[in-house]
């Protein structure tokens, strides 16, 4: 890697969806909310019940800890970008929050003061740190070694003197595995895990920060962004964050953040359409760097065109579907039954918004 | 939803697989690194491309993906030659990072 990158690795972007596939799925997504709304049940059906915390075992924590002094220096943005913000994402959205099971930073936790955490904190400590690393991911890849190291000092930091409580809370990528984790099939009905998720203080904000980051990341390699240059790389991220949680604040409003995690299956959705093709392909050389070896060349059979085309829409339209029927059941049990069907309309609105912009970015970006 | 899954699948399988054309004769550019006016260049997989690269100043032009590197003087443009071989949407960029055009390779 001697090119200056501005996404730290990947040398490729994927192939603009064709403009008629973008268009098919939004009509689809549209159509699909409001045959929801008019045909899906009329009382709450998915009572909430959390997954469970998943079984821990701190020696892996240690092995993880004692693994990392032997990363070569040239595998780190790989390590960071793809295998553990990618990968980790896609691996809790299919396995459980898996970032909690192996986070060695949670080691610290163990010679903990114990100090009750701030509620009103909840997470925006989370949401911050996702922030920053996503303008690093985005804009900086230069600061990642400085990233990585206030990162650690901050979570050893919060873990002693807070206690488990800091990493479930204020601890973004744990935060961020945790919420995807929810969407998991293998650990009981996600609908379910989904109704259960605790809505606390800058819930919006960490929603917010991984749409909008990866909305980004499409707008910021469009020509059309490089036309504007002379407007910073950190503006557009700032700005597209601000889009996604005014969207979200204006549709919602009545409700706080009560509907945010309905929207965990649409940055679900959208992360895997968005990075599929860094993950098979960058992931592979990864993992060779890992291994110490600088020349291989990635296997691209997994990221053909039209491989990569079907995953982005399927995988866009499966999220826009799940966060609907999601959506339809939270919002019957917080609605009065006068107002069932119509004050769904603005979140439903708000969905086919996302759905159709992610799809146009995909196009676009 | 199942169904309107089914009914989305072959939607996407018919837009997917159009069939590719032969290859049209070689892609031309002239670009330049003063004023870039970055836009999108549909290229068809295997065509070979030719861009020429002015500047008022020594800069390195870069064209991702086909690792294809050249400098460009002022009084002399950089040339760079290659078969686009791989689909996907590549960056052509005077370093460090001007987007001059984005060729999308299908």
């Amino acid at each position: 890697m001697t090119a200056v990158l501005a996404h730290g690795v990947g040398e490729r972007h994927d192939l603009p969806l064709p403009l008629d596939l973008v268009l098919q799925g939004a009509a689809v997504a549209l159509l699909a909310s409001f045959l929801a709304l008019g045909v899906l049940w009329r009382q709450p059906r998915f009572t909430p019940r959390p997954a469970g915390p998943p079984r821990e075992w701190w020696p892996l924590r240690v092995l993880v800890l004692l693994a990392l002094p032997f990363v070569p220096a040239n595998a780190w943005p790989h390590l960071v970008f793809v295998l553990f913000w990618v990968g980790v994402a896609v691996a809790s959205v299919l396995f459980g929050p898996v970032w909690r099971v192996v986070n060695p930073l949670r080691l610290a936790a163990r010679w903990s003061l114990s100090r009750p955490y701030p509620e009103r904190l909840g997470h925006w400590p989370a949401a911050a740190g996702l922030l920053v690393f996503t303008w690093v991911e985005l804009v900086e890849p230069g600061a990642l070694p400085w990233f990585l190291v206030g990162y650690a000092v901050l979570g050893v930091a919060g873990g002693v003197v807070f206690g488990p409580v800091w990493f479930e809370r204020a601890d973004g990528f744990e935060v961020y595995s945790t919420l995807l984790g929810a969407l998991s099939p293998v650990r009981g009905n996600p609908f379910r895990a989904l109704a259960a998720v605790p809505v606390r203080p800058g819930l919006v904000a960490v929603a917010a920060v991984c749409l909008g980051s990866t909305a980004f990341d499409s707008i910021g390699s469009t020509p059309a962004w490089a036309r504007l240059s002379p407007v910073p790389q950190w503006v557009g991220l700032v700005a597209a964050v601000g889009l996604v949680a005014g969207g979200y604040l204006l549709a919602c409003r009545a409700f706080g953040g009560a509907l945010a995690p309905t929207l965990l299956p649409i940055i679900a959705g959208y992360v895997v359409a968005h990075y599929y093709s860094l993950l098979v392909v960058e992931g592979q050389r990864a993992v060779a760097l890992l291994l110490g070896r600088t020349d291989h060349v990635p296997d691209t059979t997994l990221a053909g065109p039209v491989t990569v085309a079907c995953v982005q829409v399927v995988a866009v339209l499966a999220g826009h579907l799940v966060a609907v029927v999601a959506a339809h059941d939270r919002s019957l049990r917080l609605l009065p039954p006068e107002r069932h069907l119509t004050g769904q309309v603005p979140l439903l609105l708000l969905m086919v918004g996302y759905t159709a912009g992610g799809l146009a970015l995909l196009f676009a970006g | 939803m199942i169904r309107v899954l089914l009914c989305v699948l072959p939607l996407v399988v018919a837009a997917c697989s159009s069939p590719p054309a032969a290859p049209p004769g070689p892609l031309e550019l002239a670009l330049s690194a003063d004023e870039p006016s970055p836009h999108r260049v549909d290229v068809v997989r295997g065509q070979s491309v030719e861009l020429t690269v002015s500047s008022g100043k020594p800069v390195d032009v870069h064209v991702h993906g086909f690792d294809v590197l050249a400098k460009a003087e002022p009084d002399k443009p950089a040339v760079l030659a290659f078969v686009a071989d791989e689909t996907g949407t590549f960056d052509v960029e005077a370093h460090p990072d001007t987007l001059l055009v984005q060729l999308v390779v299908r």
